[in-house]
């Protein structure tokens, strides 16, 4: 058996630590924003339905497989899915419990840095004074790296540094030392600032601090069922995905904490009390922060057209010029509360990424604890630094859609076949029941059988075939659009509009409109259009490239609106999936590397 | 709040608040298994010895 000196201190810090990689971000800027746009209070329903049929099931596998991975020394998904079946195929299946984890730490830590650097400019001031377009463009300068809102050359790489830093420092020190107690510290604290947020949302007053409604009216419009909305397949969709995300599921990140779990030990308990704590603080205290104040200060329709943009857009452009309302001193410990929650929500799951990794190099190349840790820094700064640096050119969003969503649905039904019926419900069900503290029902057996594994084929599927606006009627023999969200779309880059080529001498304008206005900003050359629904699109190029428009002019979609010489995104989008591939081949091969070196051993 | 929208919160956020504290007091009331020291969590086997040393 291989030697692992991580260790879980108590089972309330592995509950919590277990709670704190589902409750992420998500928690507070997805959920909120994903309500919003599905039908409200409606949008509960199918959520809690794909809680019960979906979330607590793949909970219960997860966990079971961990700790059966465990008995053998494997705490990483591709040897103990190797132990499950000895087919070839699975434990190249299980890298993806590798290479998920990876991939979402290297750009997961770098919106983690934004919110550290967030607290500090809360504390000392520095969004007063700014209006909302004011706090828009700070952001925006913040994620600019050659533009510095403190005076830090490279502040955005210096954040994204120290934060990575930081989660090294903590894996270093083990799971009792490090993860355990971040998540001892972390969570009450989260759950704190969370409680302190809400209410002062709740109570928010019509006519005080500037307010034009009252935080009921952001819960009211939440809250209001719109059970026409249960037809849509859309809600459903939305709403399984939202399990995914929340849960932190199909990661891999669950069975590494649970592989630390004796044979004897419960599961089931730990389980269900780590997904339930989850759920707490996404319905009960993510519900009411962001909708109930933003609506309080910007009313119902500019929410519904910010939420649009997603929730990073909501909590980083919006927030900050919000808590300005309550005072210079209340802004500030808003502020800290606000992206100090996300801070503590963001740490505890990237720290939940570096576990498995790290297991991995200690289990497979017997790295010491402290140099797996550092091991792990590296790759994910070296893996970052893309996203950091071409941000705006869509590298960030690659790797969300690839490793932190298609990745993810992949897995997760894969695993569920694999527990259900290549391993089998005969050996699978004492899996989930033995040392439990609880009596598991046996209707979850069924389920996990046949529902769960089902509802995740059907997810998948939709999911390469979505069509365009998610009009399923349109559906039919004769093919239809699809839309730019699914994974054929995506594939064969459909999304990309009228700037095809990687290298240009012209750049496109990618929409119809009326040029609004054309201006210098951070020494770029900027075009705003005004679309027909009078929403307007920016487009940004070096002050080197000519403007071939002025204010006022018509354009087509198609027409040329800057000359010179350009690297288009398709490019940066294109070099970001074969960095992705390419780090799924590596990790292959280190499996193969370690399937052979154990073989050798006997260890297998 | 409207009164559907009101219960439908209070009803949903009463449910998970409740199921919420229901598993986490019952780990937190657990007794520790009689073999300490076969179990998962450290801080176990330190409170055995120091039992066993008295």
């Amino acid at each position: 058996m291989a030697t692992n000196n991580l260790a879980w201190g108590s089972r309330i810090g592995l509950i919590l630590a277990m709670a704190g990689n589902a409750v992420g971000l998500g928690n507070f800027l997805r959920f909120p924003v994903q309500a919003v746009q599905n039908g409200g209070g409606a949008f509960i329903i199918p959520y809690l339905v794909c809680f019960l049929l979906m979330g607590i099931p793949l909970l219960f596998i997860e966990w079971s497989i961990g700790r059966f991975g465990g008995q053998f020394g494997h705490h990483t998904t591709p040897f103990t899915f190797n132990r499950m079946s000895k087919a070839w195929i699975w434990k190249y299946i299980g890298v993806f419990g590798i290479f998920s984890n990876i991939t979402i730490a290297a750009y997961y830590c770098y919106i983690e840095s934004w919110t550290m650097s967030y607290v500090y400019h809360s504390a000392v001031g520095s969004f007063s004074g700014l209006d909302q377009g004011g706090v828009a463009a700070f952001f925006d300068d913040y994620l600019n790296i050659f533009t510095s809102t403190t005076g830090i050359p490279f502040e955005a790489i210096v954040f994204f540094i120290f934060c990575l830093g930081l989660n090294t420092w903590v894996l270093s020190r083990g799971l009792s030392g490090g993860v355990e107690k971040a998540a001892k510290i972390g969570m009450p604290l989260l759950i704190i600032f969370g409680i302190f947020l809400a209410i002062k949302a709740i109570f928010l007053k019509a006519g005080s601090e500037g307010a034009i409604n009252d935080g009921t009216v952001g819960l009211n419009f939440l809250w209001t069922p719109q059970f026409q909305s249960l037809a849509n397949p859309k809600v459903w969709l939305a709403a399984a995905g939202q399990i995914f995300f929340t849960l932190s599921l199909g990661q891999g990140s669950v069975q590494c904490y649970a592989a630390y779990v004796k044979k004897k030990d419960d599961i089931a308990l730990n389980a269900m009390s780590a997904g339930w704590m989850n759920e707490f603080v996404e319905v009960v205290l993510g519900s009411a922060i962001i909708i109930p104040i933003s609506i309080g200060y910007l009313g119902i329709d500019r929410v519904v057209e910010l939420t649009s943009f997603g929730g990073l857009g909501l909590g980083f452009r919006t927030m900050p010029f919000l808590f300005q309302q309550w005072g210079p001193v209340l802004a500030a410990i808003a502020g800290v509360a606000f992206f100090g929650l996300l801070f503590f929500a963001g740490i505890t799951s990237s720290l939940a990424m570096g576990t498995p990794v790290m297991s991995f190099l200690i289990d497979e190349f017997k790295w010491r604890r402290s140099r797996a840790a550092i091991g792990f820094g590296v790759s994910v700064l070296l893996l970052g630094i893309p996203t950091v640096v071409f941000f705006k050119n869509g590298v960030f969003d690659e790797y969300d859609y690839w490793a932190g969503t298609v990745s993810l649905v992949v897995f997760a039904m894969f695993e569920a076949i694999l527990f259900a019926w290549v391993f089998g419900m005969k050996k699978g069900w004492p899996e989930i029941t033995g040392g439990a503290d609880i009596k598991v029902h046996i209707v979850f057996k069924y389920i996990l059988k046949f529902v769960t594994p089902i509802i995740l084929i059907v997810v998948f599927v939709t999911s390469l075939i979505r069509p365009a606006n998610d009009d399923w009627s349109k559906l039919s023999f004769g093919g239809w659009e699809l839309h730019h969200e699914s994974i054929i779309a995506k594939i064969s880059n459909k999304n990309i509009g009228t700037n095809k080529e990687y290298f240009a001498d012209k750049f496109y304008a990618e929409t119809s409109g009326v040029v609004d206005s054309v201006y210098v900003s951070g020494g770029n050359n900027v075009i705003a259009i005004k679309k027909a629904d009078n929403k307007i699109n920016t487009y940004e190029t070096s002050q080197k490239n000519t403007v071939l428009v002025s204010k006022g002019n018509p354009v087509k979609e198609g027409d040329a609106i800057f000359s010179g010489s350009f690297i288009n995104n398709v490019f940066y989008i294109n070099m970001s999936r074969l960095l992705l591939v390419t780090l799924f081949l590596v990790i292959c091969a280190l499996i193969f590397i370690a399937y052979r070196k154990r073989k050798k051993e006997g260890t297998l | 709040m409207n009164t559907s929208a009101l219960l439908f919160m209070l009803i949903t956020e009463g449910v998970i608040t409740a199921l919420t504290l229901y598993f986490f007091f019952k780990v937190l009331f657990m007794k520790p298994r009689v073999d300490v020291n076969e179990d998962s969590y450290l801080n176990n086997d330190e409170l055995s010895s120091e039992k066993t040393d008295q």
